[in-house]
């Protein structure tokens, strides 16, 4: 029997929710202190008019709900869910303010890719964009990347007993260090050291490139904040093909990287133990995933007549498989030359990338490399306890920081959340088909948003279909949260219509 | 006699005619992107505005184009962009710059960019600075909900 979810239930999820959305609202003074200070007015009247609405509705819903109980796990799972629902009307605000897109519809679109890292974009004229609107779009990504939960674990959550069930809510699921503030506190110690780093590299390998000192220092913090993240979003239209720059794109790949490694990896590297690097299930499994998935990309590649030298090679096509696999985005090619110049069978090479994905506990999406690994060992196990006799005992072990046994419930789970995966790869793609795009197109599209990368091969733009549209905005969500809390949101649903009192 | 000097002359012009550069004419973004393979290697004039900056790297330069439809990157002489004034962005529409050069679906001089090599570089309108506008009645909008925020914090302030 369903029970009816109690007056309370609704308080609590309402009253943190709140919380949340109060949060938003805060960091929306950070574009608004960009248009003040580069004397954006107009944007600067965008950003007052969206804290404004924002903070009203944080602070009624979180005083209205309030209540001294913690939240259980079926609760912070709603929490999670919703949180990017709210988030993603609420940062559209500014976005449609700014005129640059078609419908709040396009904006709400924007955002959620976004907080999702996603990166595909329904932009029009971004070039003209204001920076405070510029760094808006990417500042969501940070957000996201980061966790919209993390951010208020940091803040606003200090001691709750139900931090760490939202922290699981958001797919993040590993305590780096036994206490989740200290872990939500170390990804942002990690985040900012890279991002001095980054940003720093990237801004003199733009000014050489002969880019002005400033708009250099600008844009690197939105290409930093954007890999780092594997978000995608680049301040030019052209992405990272505007800036011709070899050493530029480099830096890039480095810090896609380092974006979608586990951040229980950078600590155990961070405090001295190299060695991890290689032994690794998940850097092993990437090793692997990308041979075969390069292997494929050149093959059809080269089928297609296309004659590239090495360094064209490496910066056209392996660049756009690191993009993918990393769930990035970044791109330095045209989006409809997947089509016309690729061929299906290295956009096929470039799906598969994007939907296995980078490391659990990063910024990516995706299936991930540890659920890939640990299917791949369990599938090994059962071919070897075939070709033993009945009354060997097998235990299959894989290196994950450390050794752990592999049991039953790691490949239940990560088979449930694959073929999670998989099924919304497949909605997507079957909807998009409706459309009349070929396989390989829709497929691209659908994987890209699904798995959170933001590659495109044409399909997104302002002039795409309504359901399109919604369908995109939904996998990006679905494909962010990893399910779990989905499922939770959905069966709260079910359970508030269906259930008894 | 005069039937040889006929194919002769045939002969020449033929093979001037094909050792002369292919002119494929003024040209789209959406052509360039689209037609790749058929633009390849020919000569095209393409016309857009000058976007965010153009990029000295010594004895040439980077600047791209926007046509309204694509960005395409442009590279060229320094000293036939040295006349740009005006470049696009949030407070400036940029000049309008027409180019002809050399098209490539994948620069070998470029790590296999879609680019043009410009051999001819021409200002055809002037940019300016864009004004902005400040809608009043967004101000309005935003010092209503500031006063509303204010009151909810004030009547929720132990609550939140």
């Amino acid at each position: 029997m369903i029970l009816k979810p109690a007056a309370e239930d609704y308080r609590i999820i309402g009253h943190y929710l709140g919380k949340i959305t109060i949060g938003l609202g805060l960091i929306m003074a950070v574009p608004l202190a960009v248009a003040s200070g580069y004397s954006e007015f107009a944007p600067a009247v965008d950003y007052l008019i969206s804290m404004a609405i924002t903070l009203f509705f944080g602070v009624v819903l979180a005083g209205v709900c309030r209540t001294g109980k913690d939240l259980s796990t079926g609760h912070a799972m709603c929490v999670a869910a919703l949180s990017w629902i709210v988030a993603m009307f609420f940062s559209a605000i500014p976005l449609y303010l700014s005129g640059h897109y078609r419908s709040y519809l396009d904006s709400c679109f924007e955002a959620m890719s976004g907080f999702a890292t996603t990166g595909l974009s329904l932009v029009n004229n971004l070039d003209h964009m204001a920076y405070s609107h510029n760094l808006w779009r990417h500042l969501t990504m940070f957000i996201g990347g980061q966790g919209i939960v993390v951010i208020a674990l940091t803040f606003l959550f200090r001691g709750t007993a139900g931090a760490f069930r939202i922290y699981v809510g958001e797919a993040r699921d590993e305590k780096i260090l036994p206490n989740v503030i200290n872990t939500a506190r170390f990804i942002w110690f990690v985040s900012v050291v890279y991002m001095i780093l980054g940003t720093a590299a990237l801004s003199i390998s733009a000014v050489a490139g002969g880019l002005p000192a400033g708009k250099a220092i600008f844009d690197s913090i939105c290409v930093f904040i954007a890999a780092w993240d594997t978000g995608g979003f680049t301040p030019q239209s052209q992405s990272i093909l505007f800036y011709h720059n070899f050493s530029f794109e480099m830096i890039t790949v480095v810090i896609m990287f380092l974006g979608a490694i586990n951040f229980a990896l950078h600590y155990v590297v961070w405090t001295g133990n190299r060695r991890e690097l290689y032994l690794n299930i998940e850097t092993t499994t990437l090793f692997i995933s990308m041979v075969v998935a390069l292997s494929i990309t050149a093959w059809g590649f080269a089928g297609n007549g296309i004659c590239l030298g090495p360094g064209a090679f490496f910066r056209k096509v392996f660049y756009q498989l690191i993009s993918g696999h990393t769930g990035t985005g970044y791109s330095t090619v045209y989006p409809v030359q997947f089509v016309n110049e690729w061929g299906p069978l290295a956009m096929l090479g470039i799906t598969m990338a994007m939907a296995i994905g980078g490391s659990m506990c990063s910024t990516t999406g995706a299936i991930k490399l540890l659920r890939l690994g640990i299917i791949y060992k369990a599938v090994r196990q059962d071919i070897k306890k075939l070709l033993l006799p009945e009354s060997t005992v097998l235990v299959q072990k894989f290196h994950h920081i450390r050794d752990i046994i592999l049991q039953d419930r790691h490949v239940r789970l990560s088979a449930i959340i694959m073929f999670s995966y998989m099924g919304l790869y497949l909605v997507g793609t079957i909807i998009t088909m409706f459309y009349g795009y070929s396989l390989s197109e829709a497929a691209f599209e659908s994987v890209s948003a699904a798995a959170n990368v933001g590659l495109s091969c044409g399909i997104t733009s302002p002039s795409m279909p309504v359901v399109l549209k919604v369908t995109y905005i939904i996998q990006m969500w679905a494909g962010r949260l990893e399910f779990i809390a989905i499922f939770a949101l959905g069966g709260m649903i079910v359970a508030a219509l269906k259930g008894k009192k | 006699m005069r039937v040889s000097y006929i194919i002769g002359t045939a002969f020449v012009v033929f093979f001037i005619l094909i050792s002369m550069p292919s002119h494929a004419g003024t040209v789209t973004s959406r052509e360039l992107v689209e037609a790749a393979r058929e633009l390849d290697g020919k000569t095209v004039t393409y016309r857009g505005e000058a976007m965010t900056a153009v990029m000295n790297r010594g004895e040439y330069s980077w600047v791209s184009l926007k046509d309204g439809y694509n960005t395409i990157g442009v590279w060229c002489k320094s000293d036939l962009l040295k006349e740009i004034r005006w470049v696009g962005g949030y407070k400036n529409k940029g000049d309008m710059v027409e180019v002809t050069g050399t098209f490539h679906m994948a620069c070998p001089v470029h790590g296999g960019e879609l680019d043009i090599h410009a051999d001819e570089a021409i200002i055809m309108a002037r940019g300016f600075p864009i004004e902005e506008h400040v809608s009043p009645y967004r101000i309005r909008i935003a010092a209503a909900f500031f006063i509303l925020t204010l009151l909810a914090i004030f009547i929720f302030r132990d609550r939140i």
